[in-house]
């Protein structure tokens, strides 16, 4: 299991990768507005993925330094969420309560939350 | 004054590019906030004013001068946001499908429904950058607008986001 990068970058958005005992923590910083946000995305989602198989550790996504996000953003987003179920992998998302499109975009993701908790969609 | 008579409207043409409709975020939410909504609101709405100029990019057909014609007017009563994009005239079954898309998310009384919907239907498909749908459902339910579209005989395909102020 190869770590990830510290940081990945793609125009006006920057993710920030931090690796403790227990989690695979990407803090979110920034503006996603790419006409395809999944050519840089899909790539960073798979090494994540391949970086926590057969390893307990969690994933945390933190959202609360983005301040935008296009609808484009959350198609890899939620495909992310789909690939974790079915391999078995724990991810938190977090959001800010205080923005409210943060409010409203992830109150909707929730639906992808499993019942063990196992996926999450969490304030911070 | 009629509440439906504009009180302040921003009219740009622009050019079909990526970084220029991101660069028409500030434009927007100034002159909403300028217009007296509050944050929330004229965020939401520059939101859907970039959802729907994006789709216009993506999917417009254009001629080399051709431009986007961007449109938002705000009355006592209703902030409206209308994007002007050329359309193929063969392209019947794309405004087909966007027609279906526009149909489908009116046809929800909550609008988060048919985004959770949009969202579900993308997680059980292998991923594809293209319509997905999602767009036009946020801006139902983020940015709390009714959508609408019509095509003239110029091939103009206008779509418009209609968004009620609190009274």
């Amino acid at each position: 299991m190869s770590a990830l990068p510290a940081r990945f970058a793609d125009r006006d958005l920057a993710i920030e990768v931090q690796e403790s005992g227990d989690e695979v923590r990407l803090v979110w910083s920034g503006r996603s507005t790419d006409r395809e946000p999944g050519r840089f995305l899909m790539p960073i989602f798979d090494q994540l993925l391949e970086r926590v198989r057969g390893d307990p550790k969690r994933i945390a996504m933190d959202f609360t330094k983005v301040e935008y996000m296009n609808s484009s953003t959350f198609a890899p987003l939620v495909k992310m969420l789909d690939s974790a179920r079915r391999s078995g992998a724990s991810v938190v998302l977090e959001y800010s309560p205080s923005r409210n499109w943060q409010a409203l975009s992830f109150s909707a993701l929730r639906t992808f939350e499993t019942p063990d908790g196992r996926i999450a969609v969490r304030t911070k | 004054m009629r509440p439906h008579a504009p009180r302040n409207v921003l009219q740009l043409r622009i050019s079909p590019d990526w970084d220029t409709v991101k660069a028409t975020w500030d434009a927007s939410q100034a002159m909403l906030r300028e217009s007296g909504l509050d944050n929330d609101d004229a965020y939401a709405l520059s939101m859907v004013s970039q959802e729907l100029l994006e789709n216009a990019v993506k999917y417009g057909k254009f001629e080399r001068g051709d431009a986007v014609a961007f449109e938002i007017r705000v009355s006592d009563e209703f902030v409206t946001i209308e994007v002007r994009s050329p359309v193929s005239e063969s392209g019947e079954s794309a405004l087909r499908e966007f027609d279906q898309m526009v149909q489908w998310v009116r046809s929800f009384a909550d609008p988060f429904e048919a985004y959770v919907e949009r969202m579900r239907a993308v997680s059980s498909q292998p991923y594809a950058a293209g319509k997905s749908g999602l767009g036009l459902a946020r801006i139902a339910y983020e940015g709390r607008c009714l959508l609408d579209f019509y095509v003239d005989d110029s091939s103009t395909l206008a779509v418009s986001a209609v968004f009620r102020r609190a009274a």
